[in-house]
């Protein structure tokens, strides 16, 4: 497959952003549901297993930061990367974790494990009052005072934005990587078939768990990205909120399970059907979302982009991956 | 020299002792046909040689090695490669993605010397033309082709054969025999197959031949002497195969 | 000895939650399919309580029999949009499709019945038990709950429908070859399930005074998961017994929480349930006991 269409994108984009930052805001919103599709796209696209405590990564990746920001004061601008790097880090150590244990289980089980992941850390994290438990933690004092006002700004206009586009040409490399190597014939394998790739020769839960660690950690950086420093604060509210899987799951399905470009095309169509529903008929984004995703599912599983490749021909399959 | 070795192997399902006290030994080569009736626990004996069961008693070696408590996928990175019953292809990928898992995945190739070795399995077995087909689009007897030569692919010291001839024509069936006795004679592939009818092609095909009942032996031999021994006969054939 | 009453109360609501799972634990022992918008239908009770109360003065236990028939018919209708036309495409379809409807329901609720809080109060009086005092409409509630489990527990062992349906939890294929129409047990079992739900969430009201909102339903789904796997999917009483433990294991857990100086302790013991969960399942995924 030839990943230069969707990866131009991104680096399209991401120069708007910067030599225009009055779009920046607008480019982040749309570019967090691409992300968020993208890294969806490479645990349950590619395997076909659900994870609904999903969330939990990206609320991971925003508490990284700022928990770097909140208590370890002194480190300046370091003190983003190694933030970032931390929420990455937990957000992998966090699908390790559970994915060492119910990627054992099979589809329904694991589904079920799951649900619980996403509460149970929040209420642990409200329940222990952690990382400001309920209340949460703001970050735009931290950041001006570590930062300098002018960066800092800078950084939650403009710096989020290619921080979240980095993320989703990151989940674009990441999964040219999987799919041209043996990981791309394993999961294939598995999410046809598990039993019968088994019993070819493939260690089926390391294959999981893999694609389950990617995905964790590229929305650990999303997280960072869209909440921590584009929004500068960390609230359980925000960051553990269940929709967002279900916003995932529709980017990825509209535009494509398990396709590259999908995720670009779903998060382009998703964010702006949002944004009409918020004009003719407000407050009700989340029950349309929840509609869209339940007709797509049932009546158009392949997504756009998915079912359009099935007509191309094989050249122009390989540009639109 | 012995590839492979089943011990009284014994396994139940609750109160049902689907296979009860096997033991047999299998030469590198050498092609054994398992004959029984539906429940005489042929597919269980499989499945336990595959890893895909675990026996309660009894043993299963491998080349020298105790595989008793290995998962399949390590069995097949040993060398064992299964062909199923009812086709089990990997319907959205193309006929050679799905023979290159098995190239991959049990024969161990890197990703361009498993296109090679999936491109000739493919022209083994005929299903070459057809590569980049979705696997999904092919008729019976091509994924019956399909399963063997991702079988094939996966370079196996054994192949193990689930009622591959069920559903085939007459000349399907020869046709698939012979190239399975060309497996052992040019490639030096054992294989074991589960055989229910088509007496004339396990005649053809097996150096030995073991008649199960019950999940019990009950004769063991060349084809003409294990099909002819009274106690098969009275138990499976009604009279003396000719 | 000061835990008894936290026992005892766990106990109470504890039936609660073993009805609210029976549901589940049918659906997915007869159809294989784990509910994700399971808490939904709950809610969906909870509001029929509240409603049947503030509007018509319905006691809760009348409503709960109003909820009944609602959900069965909600459950049929679930069952022909959403189950029916996914059995066979996956299991990724199905558990999307169903996450997707939960929270269509839960924002639909919110648009036709706004965000806030609702309660209601109806009370028959209490008990004193030395110490211990326990409101008569819990422990209506809760005997209400065993009834309905009884109940279930019969219609499947004595009943030809639950023989039918005994049948094809063991073997689809071979109870369609004896004449047993599956397509009705599947239909039949989604509407009674999502039945039983409803008339839960409607005795459920009654443990929590204000705390009806159109997105409650989240936890609950959550805690019939823990409880169906304890009990073992797929058994009414192993989920009803395994409710029984839950409650209690939930409130004791809130007193040993509060003991030791935690300031959210509701929420600790929840956390600790879903640790428990994720153990069950890795450890003993059929189920704690057999029932």
């Amino acid at each position: 497959m030839k990943p230069h269409i969707p990866i131009g994108i991104y680096l399209a984009l991401m120069t708007v952003a910067f030599v225009a930052p009055e779009y920046s805001k607008l480019i982040a919103s749309v570019a967090f549901f691409m992300a968020l599709g993208q890294a969806v796209n490479i645990f349950i696209g590619l395997t076909r297993y659900v994870d609904f405590g999903y969330v939990a990564f990206l609320a991971m990746g925003a508490y990284g930061v700022g928990v770097v920001l909140t208590y370890l004061p002194g480190l300046g601008l370091a003190a983003l990367p190694i933030g970032m790097a931390l929420g990455v880090a937990m957000a992998a150590g966090l699908a390790a974790a559970v994915g060492a244990i119910a990627l054992r289980l099979r589809g329904a089980y694991f589904a079920i494990a799951t649900i619980g992941v996403n509460e149970g850390i929040k209420h642990f994290i409200v329940g222990a009052n952690i990382w400001g438990g309920g209340a949460g933690l703001i970050l735009s004092s931290a950041m001006f005072r570590e930062f300098g006002r002018e960066t800092a700004l800078f950084l939650a206009n403009v710096g989020s934005t290619i921080l979240i586009l980095l993320t989703g040409l990151l989940a674009v490399v990441a999964m040219y990587l999987i799919q041209s190597g043996k990981a791309g014939y394993a999961l294939a394998a598995i999410r046809q078939d598990e039993d019968a790739a088994k019993v070819m020769g493939i260690n089926s839960t390391k294959y999981k768990l893999m694609a389950f660690m990617t995905s964790a950690s590229l929305s650990g950086l999303l997280g960072a990205s869209y909440f921590a420093v584009g929004n500068m604060q960390v609230f359980p509210e925000n960051v553990f909120f269940i929709e967002y899987i279900l916003d995932g799951m529709a980017v990825m399905f509209l535009g494509g399970a398990a396709t590259v470009t999908g995720p670009i095309v779903g998060g382009v169509i998703y964010y702006f059907t949002r944004d009409l529903i918020g004009t003719v008929w407000p407050g009700a984004q989340a029950l349309v979302t929840a509609l869209l995703v339940f007709i797509i599912v049932v009546l158009l599983p392949r997504g756009i982009v998915g079912t359009l490749r099935l007509y191309l021909p094989p050249k122009a399959r390989e540009l639109l991956p | 020299m012995t590839l492979l070795k089943v011990e009284n192997v014994v396994k139940k399902f609750g109160g049902l002792r689907a296979v009860d006290g096997v033991s047999f030994e299998l030469a590198k080569g050498e092609f054994l046909a398992v004959v029984g009736p539906n429940g005489s626990g042929k597919t269980t004996l499989l499945n336990l040689i595959n890893g895909v069961y675990k026996p309660d008693e009894g043993r299963v070696i491998f080349d020298g090695r105790d595989i008793t408590d290995l998962p399949p996928y390590k069995r097949a990175k040993l060398g064992m490669s299964r062909a199923f019953q009812v086709p089990r292809p990997f319907p959205e990928s193309t006929v050679i993605e799905n023979v290159m898992v098995g190239a991959i995945f049990n024969g161990g190739y890197d990703l361009r010397k498993a296109r090679e070795v999936a491109e000739e399995a493919l022209r083994y077995v005929g299903l070459y033309e057809k590569r980049h087909e979705l696997a999904g689009r092919l008729t019976f007897n091509e994924l019956r082709l399909l399963e063997l030569a991702r079988a094939l692919a996966g370079n196996p010291k054994l192949l193990l054969l689930d009622e591959v001839m069920a559903g085939l024509t007459p000349k399907e069936i020869d046709a698939i025999v012979h190239l399975i006795k060309r497996l052992a004679e040019e490639r030096g592939i054992a294989a074991i197959s589960l055989v229910e009818h088509r007496m004339r092609a396990v005649a053809q095909l097996a150096h030995r031949v073991i008649v199960m009942h019950q999940g019990k032996v009950i004769a063991e031999g060349p084809p003409e002497k294990a099909l002819n021994d009274p106690k098969v006969v009275e138990v499976y054939l009604g009279r003396p195969w000719r | 000895m000061e835990v008894i009453p936290y026992f005892l109360t766990g106990l109470i609501i504890g039936s609660i939650y073993g009805l609210i799972t029976l549901g589940l634990s049918l659906i997915f022992g007869v159809l294989r399919v784990a509910n994700v918008a399971h808490g939904s239908f709950v809610m969906i009770g909870a509001y029929v309580a509240f409603f049947g109360f503030t509007l018509w003065n319905m006691p809760p236990p009348v409503a709960a029999f109003g909820a009944l028939a609602l959900g069965v018919g909600l459950g049929a209708l679930v069952y022909y949009v959403a189950v029916k036309p996914l059995m066979r495409a996956g299991e990724l379809n199905i558990l999307v499709a169903l996450f997707a409807l939960g929270l269509l329901i839960a924002e639909a609720a919110r648009m036709v019945w706004g965000p806030d809080f609702r309660g209601y109060a109806w009370s028959i009086g209490s008990l004193s038990l030395g110490a211990l005092v326990v409101e008569l409409s819990k422990a209506l509630g809760a005997l209400m709950a065993l009834a309905i489990a009884v109940a279930l527990e019969l219609l499947l062992k004595r009943t030809y429908f639950g023989r039918a349906v005994r049948a094809v939890v063991q073997d689809p294929v071979g109870a369609q070859v004896v004449g047993i129409d599956v397509e009705k047990v599947f239909l039949l079992s989604t509407a009674i399930g999502i039945g039983v739900t409803t008339m839960g969430g409607v005795l459920l009201t009654l443990f929590i005074p204000v705390g009806i909102n159109p997105y409650m339903g989240g936890i609950y789904t959550l805690i019939s998961f823990v409880i169906a796997v304890m009990g073992g999917l797929g058994s009414i009483m192993g989920a009803y017994v395994a409710g029984l433990l839950f409650g209690v294991f939930q409130s004791v857990g809130y007193y040993v929480f509060s003991l030791l100086g935690f300031a959210q302790p509701f929420e600790m013991a929840l956390f600790l349930a879903f640790l428990l969960l994720l153990l069950i399942l890795l450890f003993k995924p059929t189920g704690l006991f057999k029932i």
